[in-house]
């Protein structure tokens, strides 16, 4: 999976942060989310696919990796 | 608020973790170095911030309760829920808010049905083509939370009341980002939509908790009173209310 950050969109919330820190990080100069990991893991995903939902300013996407 | 603003100033900058709302809208600046906000503008902004979130929470979870007592079914798996989450004695906290899922769903679908905001208007930056007009710079146009939010297309039975819409894969509200839009959308999306959906939880863990509701009038006759800016449920508006059995 791909996750995709919209940081136009953000609002700083920082609830990512929360659900997965390795995966979302913050950029304190620009006041928006930075993604540390663009490709997690599967692993990792429960805890992705919450941030994505819990987003308040819906700014996160899961993109799925095309079939190669 | 000029004098509050003042001491503000003659403070200087504080450290980013004390920087509160007031210091950030006093910072900034226009292009010519003149502040962005008069006390003025400032002074709205926080009544605004202030007063956004009554009576559009209260509206909504006046709503929810009408839909859960029109859709038994709904409450029942909705009480249930919170039963079990709440079962362990813990309290309401922001934890045991985490995650509700049915709840949430409920209150979704309650917002989509019946935003408390109708009317969300924004100012156009660049000239743009929308179905064969111009729309110059400058124009002041709306968009309709109550309209958007019932496009067949992307919400099928839009009229139908329906919080499975929100559960995995079918997530109406993150599919449908640009129309699914009770909080607005983009860079001014309403910036209190978790604060309201975390005070409806919590408004609906404590009393689903101790009370059963029932309709007092015909549950059609429940609609919504479009006069003021912010709409609420037409009078008379009543429920009864009894201490559970448990």
């Amino acid at each position: 999976m791909r996750v995709v950050a919209d940081t136009d969109i953000c609002q700083a919330h920082q609830l990512c942060q929360g659900e997965a820190p390795d995966v979302f990080g913050f950029d304190e100069v620009n006041d928006h989310i930075l993604l540390l990991d663009e490709h997690p893991d599967e692993s990792r995903r429960a805890d992705v696919t919450t941030a994505v939902k819990y987003c308040p300013a819906f700014a996160l996407s899961i993109e799925e990796d095309a079939d190669v | 608020m000029q004098r509050i603003i003042d001491r503000r100033h003659a403070r200087g900058e504080v450290a980013r973790e004390d920087r509160d709302l007031l210091d950030v809208l006093i910072s900034l600046k226009n292009e010519d170095g003149s502040h962005q906000f008069t006390a003025d503008l400032v002074t709205g902004i926080f009544i605004s911030m202030m007063f956004a979130g009554h009576h559009t929470s209260s509206g909504t979870a006046s709503w929810a309760m009408i839909e859960l007592m029109r859709h038994p079914d709904v409450m029942a798996s909705v009480v249930a829920e919170l039963d079990d989450l709440y079962a362990d004695g813990s309290e309401v906290s922001f934890q045991a808010l985490r995650s509700i899922p049915a709840l949430e769903a409920t209150l979704k679908e309650t917002l989509r049905l019946h935003p408390p905001l109708i009317i969300l208007m924004r100012q156009v930056q660049e000239d743009f083509a929308l179905l064969g007009h111009t729309i110059p710079a400058g124009t002041l146009i709306a968009a309709s939370p109550r309209v958007s939010n019932r496009i067949g297309d992307d919400f099928p039975l839009p009229d139908e009341f329906d919080p499975a819409r929100y559960i995995d894969p079918r997530q109406e509200d993150l599919q449908n980002r640009w129309t699914w839009i009770p909080f607005g959308a983009g860079k001014h999306r309403c910036v209190g939509n978790a604060f309201a959906m975390m005070q409806m939880k919590a408004i609906f863990s404590v009393i689903l908790r101790d009370f059963e509701f029932a309709p007092a009038q015909p549950l059609e006759s429940y609609r919504d009173d479009f006069t003021k800016m912010v709409i609420q449920l037409e009078q008379p508006c009543r429920v009864r209310y009894r201490r559970r059995n448990r």
